[in-house]
């Protein structure tokens, strides 16, 4: 959940070269398509035109992508091998943990090339820390955060599985169900199999869909579905 | 331009303004102290909302959202050292050294009272400089359209973090998108498939809701196992008159941090978050050792420079949006898309024929930042349980609202289709480290820069020169390349020297280690 999830840092070269080659594919489809539209038609551009140009800029950066990857890859293992030859001559017990630095240099195209922090003042820039700051065990704290709803194993992808399949359940069956029975469905589903207890997880259920209902239908004036509840 | 505010002030005083700016204002505040709901997140929920009001008070919503959203992203930085929202993330370190120190209300007190001013002056920024901007902008046309266009596409992608080759396939692919539907010459159909409800395009407000919202509930849920955190405690009491008193010795920092913000945020492209980063390290770099001055304290002058300028930059960001339509940020990209949908076209039209629609703009940008203070204080006091609102709740709220958004917008499934693939997008783009930001500017202004495109070629019969030749068109051209060349050359540049200094020091270290054997 947090910032460092999202960075791009923690794309591998592989990664990398599956971006390139579907952006390479999608180019090569979207040009042909351009191009059966017209074009260019006596001297006027026509609706083929604008497609045609971003497919060829999709095949253009995707080159460059897997280009770029496999350069920095390469930049990379040299870098390493130079590095690990210096450090070689270097006494190991010498302080500066040489051996973390080369870990990072072979494993990581990642933090190198994708920079976590472009702008290059990380939070190395931040006050640093002084002698009579309190450390981080001795902080009253009052509370727990409620952030945990990830999982381990397969129940991630089935916890996935169980969001995208209650929204195409509500798309098939709130015609004939109705808005608000489907939608209790829904999140109590969701809810409940983010490890919520059952009561907790009806009773969102329940109340998002009274509340969502009485908003749209009332405040909003938005015809929901009404399936077989009708009269409201 | 005192009975332009005037008809402004009686929009803005109207009773379903005043509501709409509270509830928005409730619901920026606790979208953006939980971490990992960003202002795009929650603009993304809101939009529907703003969908069945009046123009102003749709504005309105956004505007007092965003900047409630920027503050409310303060608060995980300082209880559990994640930044709320991208634009926190420069003083978060300290925001969180300072509450284990037990001053954790003190911090976050001078970071609302620095929003606040930060946001004041960059209102008035806005409100002085759009219109010179706007007046400057009358004389454009589809030529210097186009450019203005295409500056504002690569300020996108120069901005993604990390890759640009990766923001400009995130581009791509919003322009892709953008050509979806009847097209703007011929009304000939593209990328249809058959599909008549698609003639209309993709609906922007749709593939927001998928891009922003249902891909990061899908992330979540997908997301490993982690830690539940303690969230320390926080002393509300007493922390007012603290505050003001850390502001007033800050003084200048509020000042060069509201300037920072005012200038950066104005700039296409550029937002909230540089604009706190670079102020940060303004702050950080001019700091001076004084003496008794303890690491608190500078602790807290950083977070008063980067503080108000992150504020004062999302009031700024609506300068390039008012005057050339172009959007600075997501934010406003999606209010460009709402704009849009009431039948304003932002530009200098808004100047000339919609001044009351304008100043009501300006208006609401001084009274949400006012606003702001009283909210952010009774926010700091319950923070602590706000940030227990249990996850699995919220996911279940999240996607019951997107639901609802995206089928209130046609009242039809496609939409609710649209934001599942868009969810999906979203997701893999994010696992792949492309940036989201472009894809929603693409959508935005791709049509813009196609029509301007077509009609100046249509109306030159293919004189590509006059692209070229004409004053305000050289000087946008030259502006967009130096955007083009700046960044991966600093990138570059930057690699370059962190394995060259990694390099030295391990020789270093060899040679010396060489020179000790031999001593």
């Amino acid at each position: 959940m947090s910032a460092a999830d999202s960075s791009p840092a923690g794309v591998s070269i592989r990664g990398n070269l599956v971006i390139g080659i579907a952006s390479i594919v999608a180019g090569a489809v979207v040009i042909p398509y351009g191009a059966s539209m017209p074009y260019v038609r006596e001297g006027i551009p026509g609706p083929g035109l604008f497609p045609m140009i971003i497919g060829g800029m999709l095949i253009i950066l995707g080159a460059l992508v897997i280009l770029t990857a496999l350069m920095s890859a390469r930049r990379d293992r040299i870098h390493g091998q130079q590095l690990a030859a210096a450090e070689a001559q270097a006494p190991p017990g010498e302080p500066g943990a040489p051996s973390a630095e080369t870990d990072g240099a072979a494993t990581g195209t990642a933090a190198a090339t994708d920079g976590a922090d472009p702008r290059g003042d990380g939070p190395g820039a931040a006050v640093p820390a002084s002698a009579d700051d309190i450390t981080e065990e001795e902080v009253v704290t009052h509370a727990v955060m409620d952030t945990d709803i990830g999982s381990d194993g397969a129940r991630r992808w089935v916890n996935g599985a169980i969001l995208m399949g209650s929204i195409v359940f509500y798309v098939l069956c709130a015609p004939i169900l109705g808005f608000p029975v489907t939608m209790t469905v829904v999140v109590t589903a969701i809810v409940w199999s983010l490890r919520a207890r059952w009561w907790a997880a009806v009773l969102t259920g329940v109340l998002t869909a009274l509340g969502l209902w009485a908003m749209f239908e009332q405040g909003l004036m938005v015809q929901l579905p009404d399936g077989f509840i009708r009269g409201f | 331009m005192i009975e332009n505010f005037e008809g402004a002030f009686q929009l803005v005083a109207d009773p379903t303004t005043v509501l709409v700016v509270v509830l928005a204002a409730l619901f920026g505040l606790v979208i953006g102290s939980l971490p990992g709901m960003t202002a795009t997140l929650a603009a993304a929920l809101l939009v529907p909302f703003t969908f069945f009001l009046d123009p102003v008070p749709a504005i309105a919503a956004i505007i007092t959202m965003s900047a409630m959203t920027i503050f409310a992203g303060d608060i995980p930085s300082a209880l559990l050292r994640i930044p709320g929202t991208p634009s926190s993330a420069a003083y978060t370190e300290d925001a969180y050294a300072l509450t284990r120190n037990g001053k954790g209300a003190v911090g976050l007190g001078v970071s609302l009272v620095a929003s606040v001013l930060g946001g004041l002056f960059g209102s008035v920024v806005l409100t002085f400089v759009s219109p010179i901007l706007g007046e400057f902008a009358l004389r454009f046309t589809s030529y210097e359209y186009f450019w203005v266009a295409v500056l504002g596409l690569t300020a996108a992608v120069i901005v993604s973090k990390g890759a640009q080759l990766k923001g400009g396939i995130a581009l791509m692919t919003g322009l892709l998108i953008s050509t979806v539907g009847l097209d703007v010459t011929l009304g000939h159909p593209r990328f249809t498939f058959g599909e008549e409800q698609l003639y209309r395009g993709v609906d922007f407000i749709a593939a927001m809701i998928g891009l922003f919202g249902l891909s990061e509930v899908l992330r979540a849920v997908t997301a490993k196992r982690g830690e539940s955190m303690p969230i320390p405690k926080v002393e509300g009491r007493g922390a007012l008159r603290d505050s003001l008193t850390a502001i007033w010795r800050n003084k200048g920092r509020v000042g060069s941090g509201s300037v920072i913000g005012g200038v950066v945020g104005a700039l296409p492209g550029a937002g909230a978050d540089i604009a706190a980063w670079i102020s940060y390290a303004f702050t950080r770099a001019t700091s001076r050792v004084r003496k008794g001055k303890t690491a608190d304290d500078s602790r807290v002058e950083a977070i008063a420079g980067a503080s108000s300028a992150n504020n004062a930059g999302i009031a700024s960001a609506y300068v390039p949006t008012l005057a050339f339509g172009i959007p600075g940020d997501t934010i406003t990209a999606i209010l460009i898309g709402v704009l849009l949908v009431k039948g304003i076209t932002p530009g200098p039209d808004l100047f000339l024929y919609q001044t009351d629609t304008l100043y009501a703009i300006y208006i609401i940008f001084i009274v949400a930042n006012l606003l702001l203070l009283p909210l952010g204080f009774l926010l700091i006091r319950v923070s602590g349980f706000v940030l227990r609102i249990p996850r699995s709740v919220l996911m279940g709220l999240i996607v019951a609202i997107s639901i609802c958004g995206a089928f209130a917008i046609n009242n039809g499934y496609l939409e609710v289709g649209l934001m599942v693939v868009f969810g999906v997008l979203g997701f893999l783009f994010e696992k792949g480290g492309i940036p989201l930001a472009p894809v929603v500017l693409g959508i935005v202004l791709g049509p813009i820069v196609e029509r301007n495109f077509m009609q100046s070629v249509i109306k030159t019969n293919w004189d590509l020169a006059q692209f070229f030749t004409r004053p305000i068109s050289a000087v946008l051209i030259v502006l967009v390349i130096l955007a083009i060349a700046s960044s991966p050359l600093m990138s570059w540049l930057g690699k370059r020297a962190e394995r060259t200094a990694a390099l030295k020091a391990a020789r270093n270290r060899a040679i010396n280690a060489d020179a000790g054997v031999a001593s």
